[in-house]
């Protein structure tokens, strides 16, 4: 039993990554029916940016040891800057361009972006890990025999505290509700004076500052960032958000936390090798039965 | 105004997924086929009649190269994805060997570089890279299923192989003539290493872990048939995925089992994560692992959880020219990278110039000549002395013989360093 | 006084089909102004160009002193011109009050860090948007549907939501593209009632598409006729009810006929 508890607490752990993660392709989705299949970088690049800065910190000052709140927050902070200006540096030179060409278009500029932040790094790093620094309070939380360890607890409240965060962004902003208004209706939304471009731009920075954080945050559990660390955690998230219904922000953070703890129960049923298997046979099962995922919406909408 | 169609919205995604789910279930299966022979104990034999790559051309065709022109030598290696972490270093113990003898006979070398991705597909799109470029002999693959897949492109064109890092038995099981190793066969690290923790650590109840590899998942079959065969228990076998970082649920697994021992077979990625989070989950059991994350990098990502961890080097010759060798490593490279493939590679590519020296041939035109076949019996009857890994002698099936006096070394992690034991 | 809205020799072609040939319009401030004409007569295209969908292949548009025809569509809303549609574009998975949320985009102030964290400032400032939400939407006779989803509203609440959504934008000049289509009589007069209150209570000045004679000749002071693309009469109701090319145009369809009957 306790097994089954901690494995559900490893599931919510890997599925809360892969639910911030999530909501930046259902975000984009909405607003432009795209996918953008560069998205997992911003991750990398977020986890390289917080591991370059404690790294600094480690290098220059004693703050790591005597103020790790401190150096934390500022690792997170420029993991979504510098995912914030990819993202729209991304929108700007590799999709806009392409906003009226055929849906194939901006989804091969996405992959070919993937392609190059994941090829610079490995260039850039010589396809050597980062290796965090240890400022993470070691140890855990005991509960009978189930043990949480400190950092895990970290990445599970902060990817809860990042989703709520959007979610408010989303429900409460006029920002949000402006990127709601252009993923209904493009054109109408404009009619409102809603200026669809730069309301297009924030939506990638809003997801984009989200998978900067997460992947900090994630850096720091895993201990390394490297240039390939974004591409299998994108390919999930990108299957959670489908999961959940593309498009909707609760789907993805369900569609999330779905696919973490499938693969966390089935790596003790049948073994990690078929995790993977089952998540996608459900995924199939999914579409089929319910094309438009668990919380998506049919769309009703007239041309 | 926009036209949106009503019902198609949803195929987008659906397809999307779809095309994804392929990929991975397809790169996925890629290592599975190599994997398959993994364990594989019983050499030749079965795949001799396979392949016409084992028939060298009668009487060897002759590789003749004009004056002027240079002799290519090919290096197969990863240099992008994850592994590009030991295929780097091996690249550039390659290039550092070459330089220095720069000509032979008169004739310049020149290395031809493709990257192999570590996988069969991989490591054949770049096997036929380098024989379009004409080479002469190729350093390389770099890992087992990239070894496996190749062997039969080079061997349709006869072209000799000296792989310096790919130590799977069915490597040479395959029964490839025209291939060498200068890296040890699993089969020999994973039997010691099976002895050393029944019989020198006094353990019987251990989990495997490998990453699905074909280096990976042959080390950790060659291990449990021998611990077994000791009278040890294998409580169970896991596996983790290349690629992915957070491991827990594997971790969760493992540490419900109460093993007395971790072992794993995989390189330093996956390896480190996985100490990591064993260490996190409050595991106290001991954690071995193997060459594939004997290195420094190992260490530096694992953190405080590798403390104790030992690390089976394999067999080592009792005399080496390591210290020389490393020497000048640094001084070219500026660090060590701290992986022992370097100077597998390093002795390779000595073997390799030592062979073209012995039987290139400059004719009356003034052209150099290279038999293919003799090419390959100079590689396999060669000895090559004060190699950076010892003395360089190979068996009938290219393997390194063992015979010239070895010890099988593991390392343990103290105080943040891989020290020796004994 | 200068006209609110100047349409001066407008064009628009399509490839090869002209939509709209030199058309001139001028509209006084707090007038209501009626578009009539069969059916493609360009009665869309021409609200489709006043609102910046479409750009004029050629002709200027002035809108309350400048120029506006080119200008990105969420400009021109900025410049005081808003709409509704022929067939109902309301963001559907969006509550009432949420639709009309959104019509006040451009007179929302709120920052981003303020409003996730629910700061005062922020809980006074949307306090008063929902205030004024909720007041346009009793206007437009919806009170007590605020949070019903817009898509689960009556077609007639749909189209009155439309024009609670506009009119949150603040406009001077408000489009409605057959605002009482698929209605019965009852429900047009209200909405005959609500478009007088545009202009009576708010001070805005209306242009509108319509069918229903009866509607148009009952609420509109100024009617343009359109046909083929081109004006062909202009006046009050009562000249263009009375202009022959008007008669002509409408022979066969009935609609002028019946509508002037009554």
């Amino acid at each position: 039993m306790e097994q089954w508890i901690q494995l559900t607490i490893d599931g919510i752990t890997l599925g809360g990554v892969y639910a911030c993660i999530a909501l930046g392709y259902t975000l984009v989705y909405g607003v432009l029916r795209m996918i953008n299949f560069a998205h997992g970088e911003l991750f990398m690049m977020g986890a390289f940016a917080g591991v370059y800065t404690l790294q600094g910190f480690q290098d220059h000052t004693s703050l790591n040891e005597d103020l790790p709140s401190l150096t934390i927050t500022a690792a997170i902070f420029m993991g979504i800057v510098v995912a914030v200006v990819l993202a729209v540096l991304m929108e700007r030179i590799a999709y806009r361009p392409l906003r009226h060409a055929p849906r194939l278009a901006p989804l091969i500029s996405a992959i070919g972006v993937s392609i190059f932040l994941r090829n610079v790094m490995l260039r850039y790093t010589n396809a050597r890990r980062e290796v965090y620094p240890d400022v993470f309070p070691d140890g855990s939380i005991e509960i009978g025999d189930v043990s949480v360890s400190y950092i895990k607890l970290f990445l599970i409240g902060m990817s809860i505290l990042f989703m709520v965060g959007l979610y408010l962004f989303i429900q409460r902003t006029k920002t949000g509700t402006a990127i709601r208004a252009v993923a209904e209706d493009r054109d109408t939304a404009a009619l409102m004076g809603i200026d669809v471009d730069r309301t297009i731009v924030l939506t990638f920075v809003a997801g984009a500052a989200l998978a900067g954080a997460t992947g900090v945050c994630y850096g720091m559990y895993v201990g390394n960032a490297a240039a390939g660390m974004g591409f299998i955690p994108g390919i999930k998230a990108f299957t959670a958000a489908v999961l959940g219904g593309i498009g909707s922000v609760p789907g993805a953070m369900l569609g999330g936390y779905f696919l973490g703890l499938s693969e966390a129960y089935t790596t003790k049923l049948f073994g990690a090798q078929y995790k993977d298997v089952v998540a996608f046979v459900l995924l199939v099962a999914v579409l089929i039965f319910r094309p438009w995922g668990f919380l998506g919406k049919r769309e009703d909408r007239r041309a | 105004m926009r036209m949106e169609s009503k019902k198609a919205w949803y195929r987008w995604p659906l397809m999307a997924v779809a095309v994804t789910g392929l990929a991975l279930f397809a790169a996925a299966c890629s290592d599975d086929d190599d994997g398959d022979d993994g364990g594989d104990e019983t050499p030749a034999a079965t795949s001799a009649a396979t392949s016409g790559a084992t028939q060298p051309a009668g009487g060897g065709e002759t590789i003749t190269i004009s004056a002027g022109e240079s002799i290519k030598i090919g290096i197969s290696t990863t240099l992008t994805t994850d592994a590009a972490e030991l295929g780097i270093p091996i690249r550039d113990a390659a290039l550092l060997a070459l330089s220095e003898r720069p000509d032979i006979e008169g004739f310049s070398i020149e290395n031809v570089i493709a990257d192999d991705l570590c996988s069969g597909p991989g490591s054949e799109a770049a096997a036929q890279q380098l024989i379009a470029a004409e080479v002469v002999a190729v350093i390389g693959p770099m890992c087992s299923g990239g070894a496996v897949a190749a062997l039969d492109d080079y061997g349709a064109e006869n072209i000799v192989v000296i792989t310096t890092s790919a130590t799977n038995t069915s490597v040479t099981a395959q029964g490839a003539t025209n291939l060498a190793r200068t890296a040890w066969n699993d089969d020999v690290q994973g039997e010691e290493m099976a002895k050393f923790v029944y019989n020198e650590l006094n353990l019987t109840n251990v989990v495997l872990v490998d990453d699905q590899s074909t280096y990976g998942k042959g080390l950790m079959d060659v291990f449990e048939t021998s611990f077994t065969e000791l009278g040890g228990t294998v409580a169970s076998r896991e596996v983790v995925t290349v690629g992915e970082q957070d491991y827990s649920a594997v971790v969760t697994t493992i540490t419900g089992e109460s093993p007395e021992m971790v072992v794993f077979g995989g390189y330093i990625a996956e390896g480190a994560a996985l100490v990591r989070q064993l260490g996190d989950a409050g595991y106290e059991g001991a954690f071995m692992g193997a060459d594939g994350i004997a290195d420094q990098d190992f260490i530096d990502q694992a953190g405080e959880a590798a403390e104790g961890a030992y690390v089976s080097r394999g067999p080592q010759a009792l005399e080496t020219n390591f210290d020389e060798f490393i020497a000048k490593y640094i001084a070219e490279y500026g660090e060590d990278a701290g992986t022992q493939f370097t100077d597998f590679t390093y002795d390779g590519v000595n073997v390799l110039l030592n062979a073209i020296e012995q039987v290139a041939t400059v004719n009356s035109d003034g052209d150099l000549e290279i038999n293919q076949d003799d090419l390959i019996a100079a590689v396999k009857g060669i000895t090559l002395e004060n190699g950076a890994t010892g003395t360089v002698e190979f068996l009938d099936n290219g393997d390194r013989d063992l015979a010239v006096g070895a010890i099988n070394r593991v390392d343990q992690v103290t105080g943040g360093v891989l020290v020796e034991l004994n | 006084m200068a006209p609110i809205l100047s349409v001066r020799d407008v064009s628009r072609r399509f490839q090869g089909l002209t939509a709209l040939n030199g058309v001139s319009l001028d509209v006084e401030e707090s007038s209501i102004v009626g578009v009539i004409g069969p059916n493609g007569a360009g009665k869309t295209t021409l609200f489709n160009l006043l609102t910046g969908f479409y750009k004029p292949t050629s002709g200027e548009i002035w809108f309350r002193g400048s120029r506006v025809d080119g200008l990105p569509l969420h400009r021109i809303a900025a410049a005081g011109i808003s709409r509704t549609f022929q067939n109902i574009r309301l963001f559907s998975n969006m509550t009432a009050i949420e639709n009309v949320l959104v019509g006040q985009h451009l007179h929302l102030q709120t920052n981003i860090a303020t409003a996730v964290l629910g700061l005062p400032a922020t809980t006074n400032a949307e306090q008063h948007a929902v205030e004024v939400a909720v007041a346009h939407l009793r206007f437009a006779g919806l009170g007590g549907r605020e949070n019903e989803l817009a898509r689960n509203l009556a077609y007639g609440e749909q189209r009155r939501l439309e024009i609670a959504r506009a009119i949150a934008l603040r406009p001077k000049l408000i489009l409605l593209d057959e605002p009482t289509a698929g209605m019965n009589p009852g429900e047009s007069d209200a909405m005959i009632g609500l478009i007088r209150r545009l202009r009576d209570e708010l001070g805005v000045t209306v242009i509108l598409i319509e069918h229903q004679m009866r509607v148009v000749m009952g609420v509109c002071e100024y009617i343009t006729v359109l046909d083929h693309g081109e004006v062909i009469a202009m006046g009050t109701p009562t000249e263009v009810q009375n202009d022959q090319r008007v008669i002509e145009a409408y022979l066969g369809t009935g609609h002028l006929k019946s509508g002037a009957a009554e």
